[in-house]
Order: structure tokens, then sequence, then C-alpha cells
């Protein structure tokens, strides 16, 4: 308990301080963050230290749709659009923070928040974590055909030092904070002060961060609702053929106190530019 | 949810069939095995079909009283389609081919009945043809098809065949009938016809009777005869005249004689013949006396008596001019005698005689031609009345009694006659109630006394002769007169008669026509029915016999199947379009637009990792093997357990018709 203490704090002084000494003094296990500079961006290879570097095969990565697999790649121009404008976006409006949403459950907004975050680390300029937040049905880590030892619950709840449970998945840039075991009061949870506080020294810790939060279904819960105030903005995912018109409107209702980045359709069926381009 | 208007592009279509792609094909593989299902399970219906030629009958028209070149074929053949579709024949080919046997029990029979009048089916056979009576082209109904449709082939077959023979029966019946109608008709027609001619007949036979004479056409002889008559009585009644004039001079003439005169006076003085001839024979007598024969006087004289008797002529004339002559001779005897003899002698005595009874006999014969007389006629069975006056309004002054003689006196009053009886009364009695007769010897008592000149004897001779010309003239003009009034009354009745003459012929002419067109017509109609009889007429001759089909008429699988497959296509389209109309999900980046505002950031494409590619082809493949696998595990069971292939497959085809 008394590292979680010491923790916290040094993530307070990291607020405060804001500097990246404060950033290796705030991971003084073994985490080594990567030692990206600040502004300069210029982070072309980074080597994690305090972090678990974990091997993904890149047949998983196909497998599972997310962007690095053989056949995915296909729909790499597609995210490199949703990056593009997400990033103007975020940086016109000065947020760091989006959740990913949806009406519906299984309507792709894991997979999209994989490989939007996966797309916008591809970008040198910035370093992106992705959180689960599905707190019900964590699926991240399964993207990676990676099980981690140790779910954001387990921070929570048993005071697991915090770069025991990120992983890379050895995407530069990238880091995965990942669910792991079902957690039924997730709302309850999800407004912990813990909770929040881990949440404002994720999102303030680095400047040139995007924090990624994958939520559950708007309709099926209040998780995403009630967690809303917390970041900045929302992206709403459609998929082609599941989400319903009517589900839709009522999650803009709902959300309507959140500025929405924008939505993205998925398993689209419209031939896009990119295609023909 | 708003309804607004989204226009679908071509590639919305597209988007939307692959979506729906297996819903489509369930739907279409369903709907097509319903098709399937149906199109095998609907049971065949044969159809035996009868063609029957309708024959032009091969007597002329002209002959035949049925008109059939009025009665168009086709009408022809619905009547005898009406007659022979009858309730009750139907039903006797339903129990005899025992048809409907799933219905018979459960359905009242008239729906039965009305089923089988929907299997049956008749269809006119119909040509293009001139007129040759107008010579305008024409549809002509040459020929009509009599089919009937069964589950069975045979049935089919003889339930046609029996049809046929129902048609053929009804249609010489109803020909036979209809002309056994007209014959029966205008047969009643004839003999109510004739009846009245005979009425007629007789009614103008007692007419003629009862106006006989008056009819008229006699007319024109009757008056002929009235102007003959009247003509004749003219005639008489000139002659008559003429007569009367002769009676007039005669009678003056003999008051001028003196009746007992010697008859010395000069033949120029005297007009009358008898008188000039008796004067020439006393002047030739004396001659002879003086001259003797060879005298010329005596020559001149004989000369002129002969000339004297031709002259005055008739055979009064000629009696006289013999008895005359023996006068003569006897006074020439009895001269010569007393030249020679005395007066005494007996020879002179002798003819002395001789002379005195020629003499009496002379005279008689003169006065038997003075008086006529008469007796009553032969009609009258008692006697007749004798009146005062030449009326029989006149009294009565005595009786004139069947068998007595009276003298006529005088028949120159009219139709009365003057006459005067045996007890000397004088009175007037009717002219057509006497007969006249003629008298041959003198009645002494009556005559005054004997006449003894010559002359006068002659002229009251012609005087007798002349009135009794006239008595039988008058009798003649009488009866002329008669006559014509006769004919007169009957001209006069005429007019009336002629009217109700007319009017009977009329009527007479006027039935005997009627009755001669009813004879004719009623003999065309038996000729009719002899035609029918003789199957002259008309007639429907079977020429193609119905046949147990092979191939059943209905249903059209091939249509059917097509349409079901068609169908098919167009119910998984429809239920597609629906399901997709149902479906209320977000489909294109414009439905976000629509619903949040703002198009999506972006539109990720379905990104199909190699284990879905890889997936997609084996399915593919096993879906491709699997059918294949299906299709001969089925040809495989239908071929061992239902029937061998090649078999089916020539039965598919027949069923498909093919």
């Amino acid at each position: 308990m008394e590292r979680i203490k010491q923790a916290l704090e040094r993530a307070k002084q990291e607020r405060e301080g804001n500097s990246d000494a404060e950033v290796t003094k705030a991971s003084p296990e073994p985490v080594r963050t990567p030692s990206a500079p600040r502004s300069d961006v210029r982070a072309d290879k980074i080597v994690y230290s305090e972090t678990h570097v974990v091997p993904v095969d890149a047949e998983v990565l196909d497998r599972n749709r997310v962007l690095g697999g053989k056949s995915s790649e296909m729909a790499a121009d597609a995210y490199r659009m949703l990056r593009t404008r997400v990033i103007q976006r975020m940086r016109d409006n000065g947020w760091n923070s989006l959740m990913v949403v949806s009406p519906g459950p299984s309507e792709g907004k894991s997979l999209t928040a994989v490989n939007l975050a996966i797309s916008l680390a591809r970008e040198v300029t910035h370093t992106v974590m992705l959180v689960d937040l599905d707190l019900r049905r964590p699926s991240i880590h399964k993207f990676f055909g990676y099980e981690p030892p140790h779910g954001i619950i387990d921070y929570l709840r048993n005071d697991v030092p915090m770069p025991d449970i990120l992983f890379n998945p050895s995407i530069d840039r990238l880091v995965v904070l990942p669910g792991k075991q079902r957690e039924v009061n997730s709302s309850e949870l999800l407004s912990s002060p813990r909770m929040l506080d881990l949440i404002a020294e994720i999102t303030a810790r680095y400047p040139e961060r995007i924090v990624i939060f994958d939520m559950p279904p708007v309709l099926a819960t209040d998780d995403a609702i009630a967690f809303a105030p917390n970041v900045d903005s929302a992206l709403v995912v459609v998929q082609n053929g599941a989400t319903r018109r009517e589900d839709l409107e009522t999650t803009y209702d709902l959300l309507s106190g959140t500025k929405i980045i924008g939505s993205v359709l998925n398993q689209s069926d419209e031939p896009t530019q990119a295609y023909n381009y | 949810m708003e309804l607004q208007e989204r226009t679908n592009s071509l590639r919305d279509y597209i988007n939307m069939v692959k979506r729906r792609k297996t819903q489509m094909w369930l739907t279409f593989l369903a709907l097509i095995a319903l098709t399937l299902l149906i199109t095998f399970l609907i049971p065949s219906t044969y159809r035996s079909t009868a063609t029957i030629l309708l024959e032009e009958q091969e007597v002329s028209d002209e002959f035949d009283s049925r008109q059939s070149n009025t009665e168009y074929a086709d009408a022809r053949v619905y009547k005898v389609q009406q007659r022979a579709l009858t309730s009750v024949n139907l039903s006797a080919i339903i129990d005899e081919f025992s048809l409907y046997r799933d219905d018979i029990n459960r359905l009242p029979r008239s729906e039965i009945i009305e089923d089988m009048r929907e299997d049956i089916r008749q269809e006119l056979v119909s040509a293009d043809v001139i007129d040759p009576r107008s010579g305008r082209p024409t549809r002509v109904t040459i020929a009509f098809d009599i089919s009937f449709d069964h589950r069975s082939p045979v049935t089919a077959q003889k339930v046609a065949n029996a049809l046929v023979t129902l048609y053929r029966e009804e249609n010489a019946e109803q020909g036979l009938s209809t002309v056994n109608d007209t014959a029966q008709f205008y047969s009643e027609q004839v003999e109510k016809t004739n009846r009245e001619v005979l009425d007629l007949e007789d009614r103008l036979a007692r007419f003629k009777a009862e106006n006989d004479g008056a009819l008229p056409e006699f007319v024109p002889m009757i008056m002929q005869l009235m102007q003959k008559v009247e003509r004749d009585a003219a005639d008489a009644q000139r002659q008559l005249t003429a007569l009367e004039e002769r009676r007039i001079f005669l009678t003056s003439q003999l008051m001028q004689v003196d009746p007992f005169s010697g008859g010395n006076a000069q033949l120029e003085a005297i007009t009358n013949p008898v008188q000039q001839i008796e004067l020439v024979k006393g002047q030739l007598r004396t001659a002879r006396a003086t001259y003797g024969n060879d005298h010329p006087d005596v020559k001149r004289l004989q000369r002129q008596l002969d000339t004297l008797v031709a002259e005055a002529g008739g055979p009064l004339g000629q009696g006289l001019a013999e008895l005359d002559q023996q006068i003569q001779e006897v006074e020439a005897s009895l001269v010569v005698a007393k030249r020679g003899y005395s007066d005494e002698h007996p020879e002179v005595k002798r003819l002395e005689r001789q002379l005195d009874a020629l003499n009496s006999e002379r005279a008689a014969t003169v006065v038997a031609a003075s008086e006529i007389r008469v007796v009553t006629a032969q009609r009258i069975k008692e006697s007749i009345n004798v009146r005062a006056e030449p009326s029989s309004d006149s009294s009565i002054v005595g009786s004139f009694l069947k068998g007595e003689e009276a003298v006529l006196v005088d028949s120159n009053a009219g139709r009365w006659a003057r006459i005067r009886l045996n007890n000397g009364t004088e009175g007037f009695v009717s002219k057509s109630l006497i007969n006249q007769i003629r008298n041959t010897d003198q009645d002494a008592g009556s005559a005054e006394g004997t006449p003894t000149s010559p002359a006068y004897i002659t002229l009251q001779a012609n005087l007798a002769n002349v009135e009794s010309q006239m008595r039988s003239l008058m009798g003649t003009v009488d009866d002329l007169n008669a006559k014509a009034q006769e004919y007169s009354d009957s001209l006069g009745k005429a007019p009336l008669v002629e009217r109700e003459y007319s009017a009977i012929m009329r009527d007479l002419i006027d039935r005997r026509t009627l009755l001669q067109t009813y004879k004719a017509e009623l003999e065309r109609a038996r000729f009719g029915v002899d035609v029918i009889m003789g199957q002259k007429g008309q007639k429907f001759t079977l020429i193609e016999p119905p046949i147990a089909p092979t191939s059943p008429q209905s249903p059209n699988r091939v249509a059917i199947l097509f349409l079901g497959l068609v169908l098919s296509m167009f119910g998984t389209i429809a239920a597609a379009v629906i399901a997709e109309s149902l479906d209320n999900a977000v489909r294109k980046a414009a439905d976000i637009l629509d619903i949040s505002g703002a198009a999506p950031l972006a539109s990720i494409p379905v990104i199909a990792n190699l284990g879905d590619q890889a997936k997609s082809r084996r399915n593919w493949v096993i879906g491709g093997v699997a059918t294949l696998a299906g299709i001969l595990l089925i040809l495989t069971i239908i071929h061992f357990a239902y029937r061998p292939l090649d078999i089916l497959w020539f039965q598919v085809l027949r069923k498909l018709g093919l």
C-alpha cells in the first residue's frame, strides 16, 4: 500500500511538475518509461525500460484484424484518415483524451480503439496510451494475443503497481493498460476516486500523450455516460448493418454533454476514395 | 425515426443483395421447392376431343321447309348443345361412367353436373368463305369440337364418345321435331281452310239457286235475250199493225160487197183478190158459155184467173182454186150435156147435183175460214168466268165450261178476248185461259145465211185468215212482252245480288288461295320429314372420333415451372426488400450525417483477415462439394429406392410434355 501511496504522490508531483525527470521518478520501479523527449518528438526508436514489451505475432494481428497484420493493412488508409482527422480536432481543441463508444455491443469499439491507437502511434510526434475501460468485458489484450498478468482492476483494488500492468505490444509509442477480470460493478469502480486519480494522472502525465479509452456500450450500461465527464472527447463507432438508427440517436442524446469528436463507420461497404487511389 | 427520402444508388442495391445473400438464397430455394411440389403434385388431366363436321344438307333449300339457310350453323350447334347437355343427360352419363366418385356423396347432384359442364368443352371451328348468295366474305362455322377432361384418358375418351352420340341424336331429333311441328301446323291449317272453302262453296251454291237469272255472270246473256225478245215483240207488233190495216181494209171491202150478189161487178172496181178471183171466175164462166174454150176472150180470162189465184196465194186460195177448178169442169160438162140432152136427162141431173155439192163444199170451206172457235185451256179444270168488260174487276156474265166450244168474236182487246158462248151470251175472258180450235165444218145454225157472192166469200175468208194471224201474233207479242218484263225484273235485282255474290266469291277466292299456299307448305314440311328421316338434311358427321389421349391436357407443367421460377425470383426480391425496409440499421455515412448532423470521420471497410479469406474459399469448396454430393446422394437414393433414373428421366420429359 505504501507503494501505492508513493505512486500517487509521485503522480501528483508529476502533474504539478510535469517533467521528464519526474516521470522517471514516478516510475521508480523497473518501469522504464520511454525516454521520449518532450517536445522534440523525434522518438524514432524508443526503448521501454519499465514496460513489458510483448512480442506480438503478425498472424495474431491478422487474425484479429489489427493493423500490422497482413490483410488488415488494406484498411490502413482508412484508419490513417481517421487518425489524421482525430488528431486535427484534438489539437485544435487542446484535447488529449478520447473515449471510444458505440450504442451497442460488438459494434467494433475495441477494434477501432486498437487500430486507431496503432495508427496514432505510428506518427512519431506523440505517444499513445490505450486504456481498456470496458470492465465488464475487457478485450483489448486479446487483440494482441497476449494474456496480461494483471489488469486495471488489479491496480485499483490490489495495488498492483502500474508498470506491472502496462505492456507494449511491440509497437513503438503505444502502451496498453489492459483489463483482465470481469467486473460487475464497473460503474462504481469507474467513478471511484482512485480511478479518477489514475485517469487524471495518465492523461496529464505527458502532454504529447494521447489517451484512448475503450468503453462499454453506451446503451448497455451507464459506464460510458458516467465516465464521460472525465474525458475530453468521444468517438462514436457505428457498425454498418449492426447499429440501429434509433440507438444511434439515443446515444447522441445521452452523450449530449460530451464533446463528440465525430463518428466512424465500421464495416462500410461504400467505396472510399482511398480504395481507388 | 424520421422518414425522409433517401436516394438509393445501384451500389446500395448491390450492397443490399450482398447483405441479404443468405436470406435471399433461402427464400428462393424455399419458393422453388414449393414450385416443384406444386408442379409435380397437380394431377394430370386428359382431354379427349372429337371433331364433328356440320354437313350442308344435300337437298336444295328450296325444298326444305326448315329454312336452314337462315339459321346459322353455330346457332344450331348451340341449340343442340342446350338440348344435349341437360341435367338428365349428364346425370345419366355420370352414372354410366361413375364419374366424380369423390364428390358424388359429398356434393349435391346439381353441383356435380355443374362440374361436368365445366369439364365439357365445345369449340366452334370456323372458316372464312365467300357467301355464294351475297358474294360477301363471311365467317362460317363448318365444324365443332367436343371434348371432355378427366383424370383418366380412357374415361375421357368414353365420355367424349357418349357426348358425341348425344349431340348427334339431339341434332336429328331437333330437326325432326321442328319439321314435324311445321307439318302438324300446316296440316291443321289446311284442314281448317278446307272447311272454310267448303262452307263458302255451299253458301255460293245456295245463293246461286236463290238468285237464279240475276247472277252477274248471266247479265250479258239476259241483256242479249231481253233485247232479242223486245226486238221480236216489236216485229210482231209491226206485223200485227200491218195485219190490222189489212183487216180493216178487208172488213171495209166486205161491207161494200153484197153477200148474195151474182158477182157481175167489174173486176177493176174490186180490189180484194178473192173477189177479183170470184169476179174473173164468173166472167170466165160466162165467156165459156158464150164463146167456147178456144175463144181469145176465154183464154184471156183463164190467164187472168190463174194470175189472180197465184197472187192471192195461200192454202185457202189453193183449196178454193181446186174446188173452183172442179166446179168449172163440172159446169163445162153440164153445159155440154145440156146441149146434147134435155134438162131432165139423168146425165144432166147428175152433173147438176155434183155441181151443187161442189158449190156447197166450197161455201163451207170459205165459212170455216171465217169463224174461229175456242175452248178452255188445257189446265182449266172446270170453268172460267166470262166478264162483261175486259177487266177482272167487272161483273161475271156467264161461265165458260170445260169441253164447251165458243166463238171468238173479237181478240183485239189486249189480253182479253171477246167470246160468244153457245147460249148466245157474249163476254170477255182472259186470252191465257183459252185455246183456239179450227172449225172444219160449217155450223149452219150460226150462219145468218150462206153468202153466195164469190167476192164476199173470198173477202170473208181472207178476213178470217188475217184475224187468225192477228190472234196468233197477239199471243206471241204478249208472250214476248211478259218475257221481256221478266228479264227486266231480273236485271233490276242484279246489282244487289252482284254485291253479295262478289263478296262470297272474294272470300272463296281468298280461302282457295290460302288453301293452296298451306297445301304447298304442308307438302314442303312433309318433304322435310322425309329428308330428315333419310338423313339428307344438315347433319353432324363425326370426322374425328375421340381418342384416349396419351399426354395430359393440363397442367402445363413447363408453364407452371417457369411461372414458379419467375414468381420465386420476384418473391425473393420482395422478401429482401421487405426485410430491408423493416431493418432499421445504419447503412451509410449519409445515415450518420442524418442522425448526428456530421458525417463520420472515416469509413472503415470490412477487414477480411486471412482466416476469413481462407474460410470463404473453403466455404465455397465445401458448399460445392456438398451440393454435388447431396445431388448424387439423392439421385442414388431415387435410383435404387424409387425408380431407375433413366426411366424417371423419360417420365419427367413426358410430364413436361417435351
